[in-house]
């Protein structure tokens, strides 16, 4: 482990190039597209950047929790965005069995509370043991790991529903975060 | 997880096979050079671990849990603890509440099961399917009632509050497609072993410091949080409450806040820390980690987030009723 004496532009220019691209795909499964995805990963540097003596050996999982509280403060700005108004437009929608297959799998996790599909997210996206995930969502290892047993259970349970097939316009498809 | 479901999973992750580019680490450099505080490479001094203690103090240290142990009631020290080599308390108003703490009625009771019955913020989004929608979001509490026995087994009740939502456009989408919100009551049996029972730090303020101040460089907001989260999963008798008050109160960084009232009336003690200190504070706002504490019995009443030391408090979890019982509800 390098000695914390040495955490210069150098050492973080490091922890960038290898962490970047984790953290980018963080931020693309749970916002809208690349560009948040990006902008948010360089305010996790940013903090990393400031606060790189407390940066662990376990990085990767630390700044997951950076974005994550990052996530947070972002989605409570939203609620003092007052309401647009705006009427949206329900539109017919494709549906090729494929596709439907993937939304299946992303309108049932939308169905879990988000603490729930954060867990699984951790875990099967993310690919982090339970305690780490424990640490980025900031619960105890315990509840994480019950949470991951209801979580995968409901899923399951979910995913052996079919959906019925619309007769409306009004698809069942949506892309969930 | 089973292999099917990861598989599924994986198709579903929707950064699946795509490039990302290396991003611009000197923007991050040069952002940070704007930062007010200086961010020279001057290491901060390694600290002594405070829990690292000279021997004679020691001995002093060992007399006052004695102390505490002998009393048949609620504890109480003739002076507030001090970790050694402290000079002040850092929230003093918890070691008040810790020298006059009032039994609960399930001190001194036993039962199969610890009963914990608690509300926490819950909610989602989901990617609306037409094209640049946007995201639809949804709030709304959960109330969890546990009933949890030494071996993991018991009952879980999960009830979800009325929705709420940010905008009209939320609103509307999930008024229109409610087989997107699950059911409104969910009870789960528990087996033995379904839950690992997190094991209750011993009752004195070094060993919460041990087990709860962890990781240390999350700074103090760790602390508070890791309180909560035992709260979460434990019911703790006056012995472990004073122990938990006297270890925050000795706590650098957690500051007293004065009064305040949870969402269910409840008066209580509040205090914060902020979230993610270093040595090398930023100058941008950071979060604070927020308890409240009832201040005759030392219960946690609430904890959350607050936006500055005099900032709006966001509520995470309320902590409603605790108890022992041989029944399940």
């Amino acid at each position: 482990m390098r000695d914390v004496n040495d955490r210069g532009t150098d050492w973080f220019r490091g922890v960038y190039a290898r962490h970047f691209p984790d953290v980018v795909r963080y931020g693309l499964r749970r916002l809208d597209g690349m560009a948040a995805a990006e902008e948010l990963a360089q305010e996790v540097f940013l903090v990393a950047w400031r606060r790189r003596w407390e940066v662990p050996a376990r990085t990767l999982p630390w700044l997951y929790g950076v974005a994550r509280r990052l996530l947070a403060n972002h989605w409570r700005a939203q609620r003092a965005v007052p309401p647009s108004g705006e009427l949206t437009e329900t539109v017919g929608l494709d549906r090729h069995d494929g596709i439907v297959r993937l939304m299946d799998v992303r309108t049932a996790l939308g169905r879990l509370s988000d603490d729930d599909q954060e867990i699984l997210r951790l875990v099967g996206w993310e690919q982090l043991s339970l305690r780490e995930a424990a640490l980025v969502v900031g619960c105890g290892s315990a509840t994480a790991k019950v949470r991951l047993h209801r979580a995968r259970r409901r899923l399951a349970e979910l995913l052996r529903e079919r959906p019925s097939p619309a007769t409306s316009v009004d698809g069942q498809l949506g892309g969930v975060r | 997880m089973s292999e099917r479901l990861r598989e599924l999973l994986a198709a579903a992750d929707p950064a699946r096979g795509v490039q990302v580019g290396p991003g611009d680490v000197e923007a991050v450099l040069d952002r940070a050079r704007d930062d007010v505080t200086s961010y020279a490479t001057a290491v901060p001094p390694r600290r002594r671990a405070w829990w690292v203690v000279p021997v004679a103090a020691l001995a002093v240290v060992a007399t006052a849990v004695v102390v505490v142990r002998g009393v048949g009631g609620p504890p109480a020290s003739p002076q507030p603890y001090l970790p050694p080599g402290s000079t002040s308390e850092s929230a003093p108003c918890l070691a008040e509440i810790a020298d006059q703490l009032a039994a609960t009625p399930y001190d001194g009771r036993t039962g199969r099961y610890e009963y914990l019955r608690m509300t926490w913020a819950g909610g989602g989004s989901v990617e609306m399917p037409v094209a640049d929608a946007g995201m639809a979001t949804i709030w709304y509490s959960e109330e969890t009632t546990r009933w949890l026995a030494e071996d993991g087994s018991g009952r879980l009740r999960q009830v979800r509050g009325t929705p709420t939502y940010p905008d009209e456009k939320s609103r509307e989408y999930f008024e229109q497609h409610r087989e997107l919100t699950s059911e409104t009551t969910r009870t789960t049996e528990l087996a033995p072993g379904d839950l690992d029972v997190t094991a209750l730090p011993a009752a004195d303020p070094t060993a919460m410091a041990q087990a709860l101040y962890r990781p240390r460089e999350n700074g103090p907001a760790q602390a508070l949080a890791s309180v909560a989260d035992l709260n979460r999963e434990r019911v703790l008798d006056s012995a472990h409450r004073a122990a938990v008050l006297r270890f925050l109160a000795a706590t650098d960084g957690v500051v007293c806040q004065g009064e305040d009232t949870d969402s269910v009336g409840r008066t209580g003690v509040a205090v914060s820390a902020g979230r993610g200190q270093g040595p090398r504070p930023s100058p941008a706002g950071h979060d604070r980690e927020y308890l409240l504490f009832d201040p005759r019995t030392g219960e946690l009443l609430a904890s959350g987030a607050k936006t500055t030391t005099a900032g709006n408090v966001e509520v995470g979890t309320v902590y409603l009723e605790r108890g022992r019982t041989d029944e399940l509800g």
